[in-house]
């Protein structure tokens, strides 16, 4: 052994603090490196952390809000890889372009190694849009007052253009216009003609009426009246 | 996100959203901060799951862990009012019982939990509670409870080694 009996004693009695996670950054170092060399308070802080742990248990299981699932769910999907790296770039320059576009007075930081847009005030709610089963794009809407929305989308064969409207909670649609594809990517930004909290889903059609994406997993304003949950670009505090 | 790991997901999220959001609440008593908390407990396991070691334990303790220490994020960033610690035990011994969605995980692990911490004495318990669920230092405690610190750091010593004997026992006599 390397240290004396009354360092022993005094570290000893730290390890229920070190067990429990109270225990400050030096008294923690200085317990771990008595630990390496003394088995005795290696075994001890071992056993009062299985303990302390199991604690955590204690809390019966209790049934969260409606639509917990579907936005967890959601955060998982805006955090996978392959999602952050296939929005970072359109998603950047779209906001931006709205923001400038409308002079609103937003300020918008876009940052280069994140992909992450800061608006001024309000936030922006994300969805997917969802065609033949399958992920097409994104639709994005700032919630401040006014109101807007972007997207972005990918419909390999679709036409040139497709109708963006907007279909409310009361039934009622509005068109927001025709916008253009290139090789069946488009990205675009439009005033929202309506609360977004009215939104029931964004559909984009084609000149005879098929509607090639919607709105995946309903509305922003869901059964629970919860507010709107960023996806990959975040409102700032 | 491909489809069969939108598969995994929903089904992680299914498996453990009760007892996520259940510890969160129970903490926190602000059902739209547990929300809040258990989602974010929910993203960061599944996002670290490649790096989860078997050995440490179960998947369902680390992210209650996971749960724990968001919680006590929270309540420091917020200030907000906890559950008290004896309402929460309280909850957990109502909830064990044969009539519970939660019966058979009780009867497992809450039961000989509650167990353990019913032998310890009232003042020990909170203690542990404390500083184990709420992250309160001896001098917190202390400060809270109005007593001593050399009181408040024997109370959460000796209730930890009291739980930790018990556990064991109980263990042992299960084998």
């Amino acid at each position: 052994m390397t240290y004396d009996e009354t360092t022993h004693a005094h570290l000893r009695a730290q390890v229920a603090d070190q067990a429990l996670g109270i225990l400050d950054g030096r008294g923690r170092a200085e317990l771990l490196a008595h630990v390496e060399q003394c088995p005795e308070c290696a075994d001890e802080l071992e056993s009062l952390t299985a303990a302390a742990d199991a604690l955590v248990r204690l809390a019966p299981g209790h049934e969260p809000p409606v639509g917990f699932e579907s936005r967890a769910v959601d955060q998982m999907r805006a955090a996978s890889p392959g999602h952050a790296r296939r929005r970072a770039p359109l998603l950047a320059a779209v906001a931006a372009s709205v923001l400038v576009a409308f002079g609103l007075g937003w300020t918008a930081h876009v940052a280069s190694s994140r992909p992450t847009t800061r608006v001024a005030a309000g936030q922006v709610a994300e969805r997917d849009l969802a065609g033949s089963g399958h992920t097409v794009g994104a639709a994005y809407v700032y919630t401040g007052s006014p109101s807007w929305m972007f997207i972005t989308v990918s419909l390999p064969g679709a036409p040139s253009a497709v109708r963006c409207t907007v279909v409310t909670t009361s039934g009622h649609r509005h068109v927001v216009g025709t916008f253009a594809l290139a090789s069946g990517r488009g990205v675009w930004g439009a005033p929202l003609p309506v609360s977004f909290t009215s939104v029931r889903s964004i559909e984009l059609a084609t000149a005879n009426g098929t509607v090639v994406a919607r709105l995946a997993n309903g509305a922003w304003s869901d059964a629970s009246g919860g507010s709107p949950r960023a996806g990959a670009i975040h409102p700032s505090a | 996100m491909a489809s069969s790991d939108e598969e995994s997901a929903v089904a992680f999220v299914r498996r453990y959203q009760r007892r996520v959001f259940g510890l969160a609440a129970g903490i926190l008593a602000d059902r739209a901060a547990a929300e809040d908390v258990a989602q974010e407990a929910l993203l960061r396991a599944w996002k670290h799951a490649p790096v989860f070691d078997a050995r440490r334990g179960s998947v369902e303790n680390w992210v209650l862990t996971i749960t724990r220490n968001l919680s006590i994020d929270a309540l420091r960033k917020q200030r907000s009012t906890p559950t008290d610690p004896d309402e929460l035990v309280a909850l957990a011994r109502a909830s064990v019982g044969p009539s519970t969605e939660d019966a058979a995980a009780a009867h497992m692990i809450g039961a000989p939990l509650i167990e353990a911490l019913d032998s310890i004495p009232p003042e020990q318990r909170r203690a542990v509670l404390l500083a184990s669920l709420y992250g309160r230092t001896a001098q917190e405690i202390s400060d809270a409870e109005g007593i001593p610190l050399g009181t408040a750091k024997t109370r959460i010593r000796a209730g930890l080694l009291k739980l930790r004997d018990t556990l064991e026992d109980r263990a042992e006599e299960l084998r």
